[in-house]
């Protein structure tokens, strides 16, 4: 039983670059894995190579067993591997019902894109309020929300989700920490993650990286009980003073 | 009072031809991040095709189509043949279309020759009524009505279809759109594409406006919609209608009273609009 996503020695540069140099990762079918990683650890970068944009110049990149390499992105969306991007992931000149239907291909009836439309705002009941309303109108929360939703309507395979918390209020995190919950089951996740708190509600898997290579992976109550690990790749500081 | 009743028609023809250039020209530096030189070439081979058929046919609107056919087949061929090649350069896709546009331009004249060729109105529209002291020219309504209209269908398709969604998204982030499974590299050919017919529209509608076609009119043309396009704010169809109006107007008023600065108003308008409004009178602060 080959894991949904799986990297092995990825190598990538951008420009002259080197910026991946050894990201291994395992993702097993319909489990959310987390990656961590300090702020220009090559979070995105492995992301955005899973995609296609940026080519993978050694190791493997596996969907299910199938190798990724050389296809271009909207190939690799077409096998399913759903991308929201850590900006810029709605199209703000659209509105919330044309971004959630752009996803969806030609060949789906009239009927059943409605219907895939239907279920995921059973997800998200703010953007069914918003239906109409341009997506650049939305507020930072209802964007993400809607970045997933756009995403989720094609029913991917894997999801890569690129720190969906970041800049977010509490009440959206923990909305969020909702959601990724309930894609437990239907899909398959990578969530790249800074949000300790968030991280542990949400993910059962963690891999974690460090100038590009991946420095540790496992079950993610071993982080939680590492904090020497989480000081030294975090930069986690313990707090003085309870939470 | 007369006078600007009939500058003022006289600039709505001119902003309509311009609105054909310059929307498809928008569109396509939206996608693809390029200026296209090559649109004045369309609108040259539009123009040169129109003329032809038209004294051939003797029918306005088998001359009109068969110009825009052109366009979108010479638009399809050379984004499909030359700038596919070149994708993510966006440098030398401009020296291409620059390329592009002479070549199709010394090719007019290599068949035609270097002088104008007249083209008359149909005789249809070739009327002309004095209501008031103003002279009501029927082509001149014409050309009038038909920029509203491609306009008004633009609007419908970009507003109210699956293509124009798709356009809308990948002028604001191509690489979403890959991501969400499109092949956006087939958008780019459909709008460079439907950009082309447009721009040949233009000139197919140009030759009986101006009574005559030369091989130097699309770098002519070229220049105007350039400026509009800037004007307008780069990527933005209403921007590109409002620069339209506001260059075909001033051409219109400043040919009458100063015909040898026609050229040079429009890019002095383009030059104050740009100090009071960088990014144009509709652009997005954030083009890149
Ligand atoms: N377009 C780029 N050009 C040059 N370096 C880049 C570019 N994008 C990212 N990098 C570099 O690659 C490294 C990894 O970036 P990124 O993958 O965005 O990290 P993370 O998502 O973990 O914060 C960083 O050192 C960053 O500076
Ligand atoms: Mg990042």
């Amino acid at each position: 039983m080959p894991e949904a996503l799986e990297m092995r020695d990825v190598v990538a540069n951008i420009g002259e670059y080197r910026i991946l140099d050894g990201v291994r990762l395992a993702v097993p079918e319909g489990s959310v894995t987390v990656m961590l990683g300090r702020n220009g650890a090559g979070k995105t970068t492995t992301l955005r190579t899973i995609m296609g944009f940026v080519p993978c110049l050694n190791g493997t990149v596996r969907l299910f067993g199938d190798s990724l390499a050389g296809l271009p992105p909207h190939r690799i969306a077409r096998l399913g591997v759903g991308y929201v991007p850590e900006d810029a992931n709605v199209f703000p000149n659209l509105t919330v019902a044309e971004n959630l239907r752009l996803a969806l291909p030609r060949a789906h009836g009239r009927a059943q894109a409605e219907e895939a439309v239907e279920q995921v705002l059973g997800l998200f009941p703010d953007l069914r309020q918003a239906y109409r309303r341009w997506a650049g109108h939305l507020s930072g929360g209802q964007r993400q929300m809607l970045a997933i939703a756009s995403v989720l309507v094609s029913q991917p395979r894997v999801m890569l989700i690129d720190e969906p918390s970041k800049g977010l209020s509490p009440r959206f995190v923990d909305l969020l920490g909702e959601v990724i919950a309930q894609l437990r089951g239907r899909t398959t996740v990578l969530l790249v993650e800074q949000n300790l708190r968030l991280a542990a509600v949400a993910g059962e898997r963690f891999t974690l990286l460090d100038e590009g290579r991946t420095v540790m992976e496992g079950p993610m109550e071993e982080l939680l009980e590492n904090t020497a690990l989480q000081q030294r790749y975090l930069g986690v500081r313990v707090r003085e003073r309870g939470n | 009072m007369s006078v600007a009743l009939t500058l003022l028609l006289n600039g709505l023809a001119n902003s309509a031809l311009y609105f054909l250039m310059a929307s498809g020209l928008t569109l396509i530096f939206g996608l693809l991040r390029v200026v296209n030189f090559a649109h004045g070439g369309f609108f040259v081979w539009g123009a040169y095709t129109g003329t032809f058929l038209a004294s051939a046919l003797h029918n306005l609107a088998a001359s009109i189509a068969g110009g825009a056919a052109v366009g979108v087949l010479l638009g399809w061929l050379v984004e499909r043949g030359l700038m596919r090649r070149l994708y993510g350069d966006a440098t030398q896709q401009l020296l291409i279309t620059m390329g592009v546009l002479m070549v199709l331009s010394e090719l007019v004249r290599l068949i035609f020759g270097p002088n104008p060729i007249s083209a008359p109105a149909p005789t249809s529209l070739g009327r002309s009524w004095v209501v008031n002291g103003v002279p009501l020219v029927a082509y001149e309504g014409f050309v009038i009505l038909f920029g509203a209209a491609v306009f008004a269908i633009l609007q419908g398709v970009l507003r109210g279809t699956r293509l124009g969604a798709l356009i809308r998204a990948g002028v604001s982030n191509p690489e979403l759109l890959a991501a969400r499974g499109i092949p956006v590299r087939r958008v780019f050919t459909a709008v460079f594409a439907i950009g082309a017919g447009l721009a040949a529209l233009a000139g197919g509608l140009s030759g009986p406006w101006f009574g005559a076609v030369t091989p130097d009119m699309g770098m002519d043309m070229q220049l105007t919609a350039f400026v509009i396009v800037v004007l307008g704010g780069l990527g933005s169809v209403g921007g590109s209608l409002l620069g339209s109006l506001v260059v075909g107007i001033t051409t219109a008023i400043v040919s009458y009273f100063a015909p040898s600065l026609a050229v040079l108003a429009g890019v002095v308008v383009m030059a104050l609009v740009l100090v009071v409004r960088p990014h144009g009178l509709m652009g997005q602060r954030e083009v890149a």
